[in-house]
């Protein structure tokens, strides 16, 4: 049996959206910007999609911008913030748990005389409210905080943190590539927001980024003036309609599945507790992950005896080549214990795991857990 | 991806035991945090029987019950010419640049180096 445990890396694409994402390479596949028949018809696909995903959002279509994916969302939210509002500096706040697609835009900028305030979560996994206020300066133009930690699943506290970025006239950003079909969320919450389609069923190669019409934004790349000048390139209506499509059909059947990754979730937390020498790494996680070491085992040893039986997990720390190991900086950033660092694997489930599936992957879990310690 | 070989040494190995043993020494590669016990059982220079315990990650574990598949009923004098070369290809691992492998030939060497 092949398990899939890796849903936070990509996610198969449902087969309804595969099978409409195929439409459109052979029936629809005019370009969106052409003033002819073929392209009216993939414009008209183009914008319901946004529609749709403006729906799913609780937010306006033309707040809506089609990427590819999330790297590029978050640097057009970010730069593209700071070139129309701040082109001359300033202060902005992060976390030390973001993705690299946020946390090296930042060292970039840095560099070009902007100065970073990154803040540390708890040894659960997420930044406090309070330490975010702390951060303020008085030329704090942007925040950028994550909604959910793609590592650990630890979700952050959106809602109060927008509530003082509002008081304060702070822009706030958020990856929210590992909320978006997970999680219902508010978009209003933030100014900003940035979506991968690969990471909820849909194909890879395509995104979104929400800018609320409040917020001035100007593009960081030039070429047709595609998406209102933001972001130039020709439509990827595939994309577009594939992510629309996901979309719906998480809402359509979210409580159903919700419910049953919450069950599953719980299933193989029961086993773990019953594991001496365990920690599950972050807290208020999301129902889809759990991060857990083991001690006395190496994450990259257990993700390799899954992977050996046919179980894709991820690890959070593995030996490189020569002479070192590369860690987790969300981890290292929880300030957890080498053991737990070391040790650490994410399981991310996702709609698509059936009951059978996680059955066999806590049989194997378990006997692998003993075996690999009885080695020691 | 892991071979077939690789994968037999490091989900079934038959050398992870306990055995009464006359030889034993432990080995390092602490940039990995990797850990190997040998244990030997030698009589009139020959190995007679081998087993090792392992902690660290699955090319070191591997590594391990390779090593103790090529010593087993070998004399001492050719346990001395054991080289990164064997284990990898009784491996099926070649990779060069994972070095943390040469650790338990170090250890097996340390073993006999009690023997002189």
């Amino acid at each position: 049996m092949r398990v899939y445990l890796d849903h936070a890396a990509t996610t198969r694409v449902f087969d309804e959206v595969a099978r409409e994402v195929f439409k459109l390479f052979t029936d629809f596949y005019g370009n969106a910007s052409s003033t002819h028949a073929h392209g009216y018809e993939a414009k008209k696909i183009y914008e319901e999609a946004r529609g749709k995903i403006a729906k799913h959002l609780n937010v306006d279509p033309s707040e809506i911008y089609f990427t590819s994916g999330g790297t590029e969302s978050d640097n057009i939210a970010i730069c593209g913030f700071l070139k129309a509002n701040h082109p001359d500096g300033g202060h902005l706040i992060t976390t030390q748990i973001e993705h690299p697609a946020v946390l090296e835009v930042m060292r970039q900028l840095e560099k070009r005389g902007y100065s970073v305030t990154y803040l540390k979560p708890t040894p659960e996994g997420y930044v406090t409210p309070d330490d975010f206020r702390k951060a303020i300066k008085k030329n704090t133009v942007l925040a950028s905080i994550m909604w959910v930690n793609n590592e650990t699943g630890a979700i952050q506290p959106i809602e109060e943190i927008s509530k003082i970025a509002r008081e304060h006239g702070i822009t706030l950003h958020s990856d929210a590539v590992q909320a978006i079909g997970k999680l219902k969320i508010d978009a209003k919450l933030v100014d900003m927001l940035s979506a991968s389609g690969h990471k909820f069923y849909a194909p890879k190669g395509c995104g979104f980024l929400y800018v609320s019409k409040s917020v001035k934004i100007e593009p960081i790349m030039y070429g047709g003036g595609h998406e209102k000048g933001l972001r130039s390139g020709t439509e990827n209506v595939p994309g577009a309609h594939g992510m629309a499509v996901a979309l719906d059909l998480i809402d359509k059947n979210y409580t159903e599945w919700s419910k049953k990754l919450e069950r599953f979730k719980r299933k193989i937390v029961e086993v773990i507790e019953n594991i001496p020498d365990h920690h599950i790494n972050g807290s208020n996680t999301i129902f889809s992950h759990i991060n857990v070491s083991f001690k006395g085992i190496s994450g990259e040893t257990l993700a390799t005896a899954l992977d050996l039986y046919g179980i894709s997990v991820s690890m959070a720390s593995a030996c490189s080549s020569h002479h070192s190991i590369k860690r987790s900086h969300v981890l290292e950033a929880m300030s957890l214990e080498e053991w737990m660092m070391d040790g650490a694997i994410r399981i991310s489930m996702g709609y698509d795991n059936s009951e059978e599936e996680i059955d066999f992957f806590v049989k194997v879990l378990l006997e692998e857990v003993y075996r690999l310690r009885k080695m020691a | 991806m892991y071979s077939e070989k690789f994968k037999q040494l490091f989900l079934y190995p038959k050398y992870c035991k306990d055995i009464e043993y006359t030889h034993t020494a432990e080995g390092f590669y602490p940039e990995h945090g990797d850990r190997v016990r040998i244990f030997l059982k030698i009589e009139n220079y020959i190995v007679k029987d081998a087993a090792f315990k392992a902690v660290g990650c699955p090319r070191v574990i591997a590594a391990s019950e390779a090593v103790c598949r090529l010593i087993n009923g070998k004399h001492v004098d050719d346990i001395k010419s054991l080289n990164e070369e064997h284990v990898r290809d009784e491996m099926d691992f070649h990779d060069k640049t994972f070095t943390c492998i040469n650790t338990p030939i170090e250890t097996v060497k340390k073993a006999i180096a009690k023997l002189e």
